[in-house]
């Protein structure tokens, strides 16, 4: 995992007003984030910060200089271009062919479940789930070192959440950063168990009850050891630590 | 990647139709002024020139406020660097006039609608004043907008700085020193039309006088050029 990005207690004014402050994150590749919280928190504001679209109003960004970066926004907007127009605009914009952008269009279409006559559909006539998959085929058109999703889900059917799942589950392992935020916290689960969430104006990283136990042993020195392990890794751990003659004082939930 | 970026931002603008009341008020005054013929050849240059100028800064300042402003951000990341956008923007304005510059000039050239046909050199002059004017609206029209003054603000702002630029302050205010010394910090667009209105009939002569005309009008469009990459991506980074 390399760092991509660090951001080290960034905080945010809009005109004297404070929108949220002490955002501590480090972005790294193959290390996918979530950021929850509440409507008006923030949420929006940090990644077009993260992007390099907003300026922060304190603290200190560190970023890997040349990095691509990707941005999905929440609200696609209703453009006036066919949807096959505006990829090729897009796509040309980005270094490729009119051949390599029909052939990702096509492959996109068929994934995300787009019916092919919407290709020469004006976005705005668009309905809001197929709006969303524009938003989201834009995002994925290049390879990038930094993925910045706002809400992707919103808008999609069962379907097609699954596929984006596994379509930011695979980016994932090819060495993409991904950062989304997200209000359904089940669906963030699933995505990723690295996940920040804004405490009134604050960020602070999470820490789920339901994804993590704390098992107390003794290590090789003989001494205590607290270990901080995923609810689906218990029973291996549990078995594993037993083969190796370990004694386990105590299995504790970790409350959030 | 300025190309298709450039072609990008042309289909938008035509898409957005923003461009239709400055293209209809333009081609309907150059239509009545055509009327009355034959023209003559310079004072036909300091009215058409004085036109192109308030036209280009009307089609630049719709131009820069027509994309979407999410949009903005998403072809920024696309274009993964947001001088070479604001760069290409300001190329899209030049190349959507063009034509028009070159239709005005053709047409009364093509047309026989001057007294005499032109010289090598005064074609010369015709186009080279028209583009230079054309770059001079494009630079105003993108400074004075909303994109740095937001609202109506940047509106009132754009129109009271078109107005001030094409006024003969010079010849009204002749004898107050301040003002005539102040007119030189303005574009040079009233010293451009008051040494063509002064010509009659004379030919213009490819001087020191013109040149300088050249330099300071290309410097001035190239000051509020960079001005407006500089500022309008702070201002986008605070908002």
């Amino acid at each position: 995992m390399t760092e991509l990005i660090s951001l080290k207690n960034i905080s945010k004014s809009f005109g004297g007003k404070l929108v949220f402050c002490d955002a501590n994150m480090s972005i790294k590749t193959a290390e996918p984030a979530v950021i929850m919280g509440k409507n008006g928190c923030g949420k929006s504001t940090l990644l077009k910060i993260i992007a390099g679209l907003l300026k922060h109003t304190g603290g200190e960004i560190t970023r890997t200089p040349g990095i691509k970066i990707s941005f999905a926004p929440d609200r696609f907007p209703k453009l006036p271009f066919k949807v096959e127009e505006y990829m090729q605009h897009m796509g040309k914009i980005q270094g490729l062919t009119s051949t390599e952008i029909d052939k990702y269009i096509t492959q996109q279409f068929d994934y995300l479940g787009i019916p092919a006559n919407i290709k020469s559909q004006v976005i705005y006539k668009c309905s809001k789930g197929t709006i969303q998959k524009i938003n989201i085929m834009q995002a994925f058109l290049t390879k990038s070192d930094l993925l910045l999703m706002d809400e992707p889900f919103s808008g999609l059917d069962e379907g097609s959440i699954e596929r984006l799942l596994q379509l930011l589950a695979k980016t994932a392992q090819e060495n993409t950063a991904i950062i989304i935020s997200c209000h359904e916290k089940l669906l963030a689960q699933r995505f990723t168990d690295n996940m920040y969430i804004f405490n009134g104006q604050s960020l602070a990283k999470a820490v789920s009850a339901a994804y993590r136990l704390c098992i107390k042993t003794t290590a090789a020195t003989g001494q205590p050891q607290e270990i901080i392990i995923h609810k689906d890794k218990l029973n291996e751990t549990l078995t594993a630590l037993m083969q190796n003659g370990k004694e386990i004082y105590s299995v504790n939930p970790i409350k959030e | 990647m300025l190309l298709p970026l450039v072609k990008y931002n042309i289909n938008y603008y035509i898409k957005s139709a923003k461009y239709l009341p400055p293209v209809i008020i333009f081609v309907a005054f150059i239509g009545i002024m055509y009327q009355t013929r034959p023209i003559g050849i310079w004072s036909n240059l300091h009215v058409t020139a004085v036109a192109l100028f308030i036209f280009a800064s009307w089609i630049a300042a719709t131009f820069v406020n027509s994309e979407d402003k999410t949009q903005q951000y998403i072809t920024m990341l696309h274009v993964k660097n947001e001088t070479k956008y604001h760069l290409a923007k300001i190329i899209s304005i030049m190349m959507f006039l063009i034509p028009f510059f070159v239709f005005i000039f053709l047409l009364p050239a093509a047309g026989g609608f001057f007294a005499r046909n032109l010289l090598a050199s005064e074609v010369i002059v015709y186009l080279a004043v028209y583009f230079l004017v054309c770059l001079m609206g494009v630079g105003m029209g993108i400074f004075f907008n909303s994109h740095i003054l937001p609202g109506e603000m940047g509106v009132l702002v754009h129109f009271v700085a078109i107005i001030v630029a094409v006024l003969p302050f010079n010849v009204i205010f002749a004898d107050i020193p301040l003002v005539v010394f102040a007119n030189h910090l303005l574009p040079p667009i009233n010293f451009l039309a008051d040494r063509l209105h002064n010509l009659g009939e004379d030919i213009f002569v490819i001087d020191l006088m013109f040149w300088g005309f050249v330099a300071w009008t290309l410097g001035y469009a190239l000051l509020l050029m960079v001005g407006y990459c500089a500022l309008v991506q702070w201002r986008n980074k605070l908002q």
